[in-house]
């Protein structure tokens, strides 16, 4: 593993194992409150907010929910994505038009404001939002995902097994699957790193679910319950960072799997 | 006379994820304005003893024994100096010629690279150089070809350019890295031809690697057959090609269309753990006992060199 | 007990609405009878691995038809169309290639074993009986088809396909990319295999010398047509 995987990775662990066990980390429950508006402490590291809940136990417990958001579209998008890339390069013809149509028509659509709107007619809530963001992050991965099922279909093997009779969702799943996933998987992990920065940004609208609160929904919060105003930066800025960090992590990851080292063979 | 170039004893490792021992204990001698042949089936390590001749085995490469040309030893070299032999005193020509051209210059202009490079010849003069080199190699027009670019020009005329840009200062040791690979047959004898053209008119040496013994047979005076790493046989082309001594020279003869398609049993060892004593007692049909755990020495039988328990 | 192809015409549509097409085949015919071999030949883009692939139903032709045991392709039942894909299979030019270059070799041949409802019990015992005519060892099972060489995989590829125990099987330049040694075992076996078991063969290459040891008739194609070759 090169250098960016090792870091990317290293980070990533650290966010999961705060994601999955705040209890064990945070200095206090998630319901304790203290005074409000403290400032960093031996206490309160990160001090606490306008109702006196530590900081430092809030920022670790959002860790789920940003990571979940982000995971779970992607899961999404690389699900649907998937599917429509590998129908389309295997069956070609009018099936490959229409889909790729559908994924012209999914391009255009601008995600967030179409978040907005929705929110304004629905409630605004963590289901929402990662079937929003998993629903419109698709096409990209289809694109790439139909490329490189255009290139395998016309390899050997897969021509082999169509003449031997293996049923179609046998080939795409089998033969062709395995063989792309090199591509899917950066692909999974920057529709991850987008879906997390777009859940942030519509946290911060104040579009988030109010009480499952992420990273996003903490620095909202510090802007509309006067943190900003106070100039509270332990506050604002550390959910901001672990955003950033998050975010890097799970790019570098997806890059280094895009680095493929070419080989010089000499017999 | 001492030879153009003395191989003696070369060995390669490759220390990767694992132990490859690609060239071992390889010796042969090329004399000035001979043409030997390198011939071998995949993964004998031919192409891995033009690399190492031509200074081009990667860093990690372990490289024992010696490799002299025109008196120096070869291995001994700093890179700065190989540099100034590579492209002067040797020529080499690679598989693949419209790789090694770059689409961004005039054909001309690469041809004439290697006289301002190593001769310090103004830009003038040494487009007269290329053009000279683009008639030697059958170009009619030199100066009109020498304006293209290469994607202007056909497969086998960027080879032409390639081998032009090799040989325009009449290097006295030309390298050519299996030239006639995947080409078919009338294309194969015509650089065949070209080659052996080049080289007698420039009174070059050539060491030709090559899987295509009809090339070898038709172009080579000397042959050297390469067999998991080691050279199992050595001798004047048209002897070594019809009365060969060693068993695999013979079975590969035999698997020829020419030879029938007689297979020989088995595959190729690897070049990890090749086996014990002979490296082609396995699949040979005269085996002995011995075989199986000697390690036969290079001997030598009239004017061949051969590797084989069994000979004389 | 034929595979014939009739009037195959065969072109490449590009451009808007696919309205600009140029022709690669035309109206070309040929006939494969079991126990024989026919040699196809012609120059690269000739179209020789076009006819191949639409012979074995991998590519549908713009014009004309191939029948298998007197039954039309485009026109056979669902039973009659898993007779046609058991018995006709195709062999291809690059080794590396042809195999999943992520399945062990053992996978690969477990899915086609699965595919002839082969039970699970019986399935080791059909793996060495499938390896050991093309001479190669059960130690090859647990390997990738990285870590062999093109030689075996192509007799892999073989074993595979002769596990189907195929009527007819299209060889497209299978020994092309092979050396000279390894490419007399796979033609030795290939002829053996005829011997023993009867298939008919479809050989196309560009190489005269293989052609003619292979074939006992051959066709070339030229500019869109097929003629015999004297």
């Amino acid at each position: 593993m090169n250098g960016p995987n090792r870091w990317g990775i290293g980070l990533l662990v650290v966010f999961v194992v705060l994601s999955l066990f705040p209890q064990a980390l945070a200095p206090y429950g998630p319901k304790e409150r203290s005074m409000p508006y403290l400032t960093p402490s031996a206490d309160h590291l990160l001090g606490t907010d306008d109702i006196g809940n530590d900081i430092l136990t809030e920022l670790i417990y959002s860790a789920r929910i940003s990571l979940l958001v982000g995971f779970a579209s992607a899961s999404i998008a690389t699900a649907i994505g998937l599917s429509i890339g590998l129908a389309a390069g295997y069956c070609r013809g009018s099936v490959d038009e229409v889909l790729m149509g559908a994924t012209d028509v999914v391009l255009i659509i601008p995600k967030i404001p179409l978040i907005i709107v929705l929110a304004a007619f629905l409630r605004p809530g963590i289901g929402l939002l990662v079937l929003v963001l998993g629903l419109l992050g698709w096409e990209s991965i289809a694109r790439v995902v139909r490329a490189k099922t255009l290139q395998v279909r016309e390899t050997g093997f897969v021509m082999s097994a169509r003449c031997m009779g293996f049923s179609p969702f046998r080939i795409m799943g089998s033969e062709i699957l395995p063989n792309i996933t090199h591509v899917v998987v950066p692909k999974f992990m920057l529709a991850t790193a987008a879906a997390m920065i777009s859940e942030a940004s519509l946290s911060f609208l104040g579009l988030g679910d109010p009480t499952m609160k992420s990273w996003g929904m903490m620095i909202s919060f510090a802007f509309s319950k006067g943190g900003f105003i106070r100039e509270m930066w332990w506050w604002y800025l550390p959910p901001g960072i672990c955003i950033t960090l998050c975010v890097i992590a799970v790019a570098a990851i997806g890059f280094s799997f895009e680095v493929e080292g070419a080989e010089v063979r000499i017999e | 006379m001492s030879a153009l170039l003395e191989v003696d004893g070369l060995s390669v490792t490759f220390r990767g994820a694992q132990i490859v021992q690609a060239v071992n204990d390889v010796s042969f001698a090329l004399g000035e304005r001979e043409i030997l042949a390198l011939v071998g089936e995949s993964g004998c390590g031919k192409s891995v003893i033009a690399h190492a001749v031509a200074g081009l085995l990667p860093p990690s490469a372990e490289i024992s024994g010696s490799i002299h040309f025109q008196g120096r030893d070869l291995l001994s070299l700093p890179e700065e100096e190989m540099v100034g032999v590579r492209g002067d005193r040797i020529g080499i020509i690679l598989q693949n010629p419209s790789l090694a051209l770059n689409p961004l210059h005039t054909v001309g202009r690469q041809v004439a690279e290697p006289l301002r490079v190593h001769r310090g010849e103004g830009k003038e003069r040494a487009l007269e150089g290329a053009a000279r080199a683009l008639l030697r190699l059958g170009f009619a027009d030199p100066e009109g070809t020498a304006a293209l670019y290469p994607s202007m020009c056909s497969g086998g005329m960027n080879q032409r350019v390639v081998t032009a840009a090799s040989t325009v200062l009449d290097p006295p040791l030309l390298i050519a890295d299996e030239p006639t690979k995947g080409l078919d047959r009338e294309r194969v004898a015509e650089i065949a031809r070209e080659l052996e053209g080049i080289a007698r008119e420039g009174g070059a040496a050539l060491l030709l690697i090559t899987h295509d013994l009809r090339v070898a047979r038709s172009v080579a005076d000397r042959v050297a057959v390469c067999y998991a790493g080691e050279i199992v046989e050595v001798g004047p082309a048209s002897s070594v090609l019809s009365a060969p001594h060693h068993p695999y020279t013979r079975g590969l003869l035999g698997s020829t269309p020419e030879g029938g398609f007689v297979p020989i049993p088995g595959s190729s060892p690897s070049s990890i753990s090749p086996p014990h004593g002979c490296r082609f007692h396995p699949r040979c049909p005269c085996r002995t006992d011995r075989c199986t755990r000697e390690h036969p020495a290079s001997v030598r039988i009239g004017d061949h060199e051969v590797r084989c328990l069994l000979c004389p | 007990m034929s595979l014939k192809a009739s009037g195959i015409t065969v072109a490449y549509c590009s451009g808007l609405l696919l309205r600009h097409s140029t022709p690669v085949l035309t109206g070309l015919s040929i006939a494969l009878e079991r126990g024989a071999t026919v040699g196809l030949m012609g120059t690269s883009g000739a179209g020789k691995s076009t006819l191949g692939r639409v012979l074995v139903g991998l590519e549908r032709p713009q014009a004309g038809m191939v029948a298998y045991r007197g039954r039309a392709l485009t026109e056979m039942s669902r039973e009659e169309r898993a007779l046609f894909r058991q018995n006709v299979q195709m062999m291809f030019q690059d080794p590396t290639a042809a195999l999943n270059p992520r399945k062990t070799i053992e996978r690969s041949f477990e899915d086609v074993l699965r595919l002839l409802r082969v039970p699970r019990a019986r399935r080791g015992e059909a793996m060495h009986d499938a390896l050991s005519p093309v001479g190669l060892d059960e130690e090859v099972l647990s390997r990738l088809p990285s870590q062999l060489s093109g030689g075996q995989n192509q007799r892999i590829a073989l074993a595979r396909i002769l596990l189907l125990d195929p009527e007819f099987i299209v060889l497209d330049e299978p020994t092309s990319a092979l050396d000279v040694s390894v490419q007399a075992q796979i033609l030795r076996l290939l002829k053996d295999i005829q011997e023993e078991r009867g298939p008919g063969y479809l050989f196309i290459s560009h190489d005269p010398d293989v052609v003619g040891f292979m074939a006992d008739r051959s066709m070339v194609i030229q500019g869109g047509k097929i003629y015999e070759k004297e």
